[in-house]
């Protein structure tokens, strides 16, 4: 019994996943699930699941980004040029995960050392990363930057690849998240900072590298993005922050972190919003009626998850 | 575990709930729909057996004068007569990304066609369209040939990789048009030049769009230039290219336009092609130097303008407005939608040999230059001011008289005719 309510939650979340496919599918007909839209769900959720379970790491330590739309728009620029100048997809892909790093470092650092509102050092790094992609962009021909001589089409077009990439991401940094002192240190300093140190955390340490961890999968986002349009131009990414923390909040995570943070959250929120966005959208919902949706989503489950929380929370 | 358990079916079924409230695209699909099953049952009596089609369009809006005179051409003519429904999505001018999951959503919506008013990502674009059998449109630019390149992204970055570009010759791809004439605008800017010079003017500039947008923009200028030049009026050049046009960027065109004519303050016509009317002729009016009686002779600039929109009317009466006019919507939308609803049931003009099929039709850009013009013009190239579609540029009938799927020739070249006539030719047909 006490196993069942341990697992209780976490069943919860599948079923709301299975759930809300199978209203949407009746609804559509089962058009929700043809071979098009299936692949399409597909596109759409691998960069979307791949940085929320990156950010779960961020998010669990009680972290905020809403700079991942800008990064990613920066970490494909980096992979678009290294990828025409070198004609080396990993090289694209290497320096995508390392740009997207430095992005991530930075602000953790400047987090930590200033003892800002990581919010408000997202905010930074958002508006600095989008500058300078617009102002490159901008400055060339067509205001974008194609791929030239790559073949991205494994990152574009192969499903299987996709699925593969979201299920060893999952399980790498799941392990990691569960049962690692990096994992386990990030929740305790989400639940209560100070606590954490004072039990051997090394809190500026585990933060930075959460951060990083978020970086090497936004990073990777990125090429995703980057594959999905062959190019790169200065509104690439655009909103790509907010729906993370839709899929994040949509999988029940908790975005003041702590011990109850799941990274399953993370991949069940991407998955339940990429079909909640496809079967809105395929009942023939009008676009700006779906982008209402998700806001009034987000305010509901943020409220519900508040409450949570503000029940559960250990004192600080 | 409760608030956890009202979560999740919170997120499972909010959608849900908000749909009876926020409802489905809203009033005008489920007229679309319902006028459908009218026509269905009209085509009946007529003993054709046109199968219900869905069309999908993309605009950056459906606020300004294209965007207005396509739904309603759409929504209030053609879904009323072919048993068709449209599905719009709006991606934001350019905006690939957003172009691209419009397209997405329209596939997803079970559309059989999608018409779109970018001629960016073609080839990103013609993937999605051919993996999933939906025809594809550009309907305010040229479809060009760029198959079996060298892989490479093209001058204007639309076609992409090899194997995009080779989707050109995909059954599913039904081209372009020439919005501008088959010389790409020298003829009109010849036309736009010699109102320019009828009308007296001595020192003349011309702004357009970045050519990698708007390459026509170029050879319109070219015929422009020519005939000043031969007229003997002074070019207000672009600095940097010791020519015409001076550039506008996209979402600057109001401070560009300013930059521009504050260098020439002796300027005394300026060729807006960057939206002239929407955007153009704004900015000079904002600083000053728009001619107009209501300026009480402050302003020394007249306007020539590709652009239509409500306040053409007043500036040409007072004789800001040299010459004014627009591509024909109503021929881009029938020419496209012809081919669309004849190859969804199963008549496609490229793959029949005998059609003659091309890749690109001419489409008319009807001008105006005086009020009688301006009449003929709204009663025969607009929609929305005629509010009378019998005497729009191609009306049903005459689409049908093409459609094979209602015993109409399938000819591609009888189509072209049908929307590369001029207002002149289209007043005689009514």
């Amino acid at each position: 019994m006490k196993k069942i309510k341990e697992y209780q939650s976490e069943l919860v979340k599948w079923i709301g996943l299975v759930l809300v496919t199978l209203v949407f599918g009746f609804w559509s007909d089962w058009n929700l699930l043809s071979a098009y839209n299936l692949n399409s769900m597909i596109e759409t959720a691998t960069p979307l699941a791949i940085a929320c379970i990156g950010m779960a790491f961020v998010f669990a330590h009680g972290g905020m980004d809403i700079s991942s739309g800008a990064v990613v728009a920066l970490a494909a620029l980096g992979a678009v040029v290294i990828m025409n100048g070198t004609g080396s997809i990993v090289l694209g892909v290497i320096f995508a995960m390392a740009s997207s790093m430095v992005c991530y470092f930075v602000n953790v650092i400047v987090t930590n050392k200033f003892g800002l509102m990581s919010t408000i050092t997202s905010l930074a790094i958002m508006f600095s990363a989008r500058g300078l992609v617009t102002y490159i962009c901008q400055n060339t021909p067509n205001e974008s930057i194609s791929i030239a001589n790559v073949d991205v089409t494994m990152f574009k077009r192969n499903h299987i690849f996709m699925v593969l990439m979201i299920a060893v991401v999952m399980i790498a940094l799941g392990i990691i998240f569960n049962y690692t002192a990096l994992g386990k240190g990030a929740r305790a300093i989400g639940d209560n900072e100070k606590s954490a140190g004072q039990n051997g955390v090394a809190i500026d340490q585990t933060k930075i590298l959460c951060y990083l961890i978020a970086g090497i999968c936004v990073g990777i986002a990125a090429v995703f993005k980057l594959s999905s349009t062959g190019m790169v131009q200065s509104s690439t990414g655009n909103g790509f922050e907010m729906d993370i923390l839709v899929c994040l909040v949509l999988g029940g995570m908790s975005l003041s972190g702590g011990m109850g943070t799941k990274i399953s959250s993370a991949l069940v929120g991407s998955l339940t919003y990429v079909i909640l966005m496809k079967g809105l959208t395929i009942i023939g919902m009008n676009p700006n009626t779906v982008i209402l949706v998700k806001a009034i989503v987000f305010l509901i489950i943020i409220y519900i998850t508040t409450q949570r929380t503000n029940l559960k929370t250990l004192p600080r | 575990m409760k608030k956890q358990i009202i979560t999740t079916m919170l997120a499972s079924s909010l959608a849900i709930g908000l749909l009876a409230g926020c409802g489905t695209s809203g009033a005008s699909n489920n007229e679309s729909s319902n006028t459908s099953s009218t026509a269905t049952s009209e085509s009946e009596e007529e003993n054709v057996a046109a199968e219900a089609v869905k069309v999908g369009v993309i605009l950056y809006n459906y606020t300004d004068i294209q965007g207005k005179e396509i739904k309603n051409y759409c929504d209030n003519y053609l879904a009323k007569e072919f048993p068709v429904t449209f599905e719009y999505q709006t991606a934001a001018s350019g905006d690939n990304e957003a172009h691209l999951q419009a397209v997405d959503s329209l596939i997803s919506t079970g559309c059989d066609a999608i018409m779109s008013g970018y001629d960016t990502v073609i080839g990103e674009s013609m993937e999605k369209c051919d993996s999933a059998g939906v025809y594809y449109g550009i309907l305010f630019g040229e479809a060009k040939d760029e198959a079996d390149q060298d892989g490479l992204y093209n001058e204007y970055g639309n076609w992409g990789t090899t194997a995009q570009s080779n989707l050109y010759y995909s059954d599913y791809f039904l081209g372009g048009s020439y919005q501008f004439g088959e010389d790409h605008g020298v003829a009109l800017g010849q036309k736009y030049g010699q109102a320019v010079v009828d009308a007296g003017m001595k020192k003349v500039g011309a702004i357009s769009f970045p050519s990698y947008a708007f390459s026509d923009g170029l050879s319109i200028c070219e015929g422009f230039t020519e005939v000043l030049t031969a007229n003997g009026v002074e070019i207000c050049v672009n600095e940097d290219t010791n020519a015409l046009p001076a550039e506008a960027g996209f979402m600057s065109v109001g401070d560009d336009t300013k930059t521009y004519i504050a260098k020439y303050t002796d300027m005394d016509c300026l060729f807006g092609m960057s939206s002239g009317m929407d955007m153009v002729l704004p900015a000079v009016n904002e600083v000053g130097r728009l001619w107009s009686e209501a300026n009480a002779g402050e302003g020394t600039i007249k306007m020539a303008t590709l652009g239509y929109n409500e306040s053409s009317d007043k500036y040409l009466e007072d004789g800001t407005l040299l010459i004014g006019g627009t591509n024909n919507y109503v021929e881009s939308v029938a020419y496209l939608f012809t081919m669309m609803f004849d190859a969804a049931n199963g008549n496609n003009m490229k793959t029949d040999d005998a059609s003659g099929f091309e890749y690109n039709a001419t489409i008319g850009y009807p001008t105006f230059t005086n009020a009688d013009e301006l009449n003929d013009f709204k009663k025969y190239v607009l929609t929305t001011t005629a509010d009378d579609f019998s005497t729009c540029s191609v009306t049903a009938d005459e689409m049908k008289s093409v459609m094979k799927a209602y015993d109409g020739t399938g000819s591609w070249s009888d189509l072209n005719g049908l929307v590369s006539r001029d207002v002149e030719a289209v007043k005689g047909a009514r």
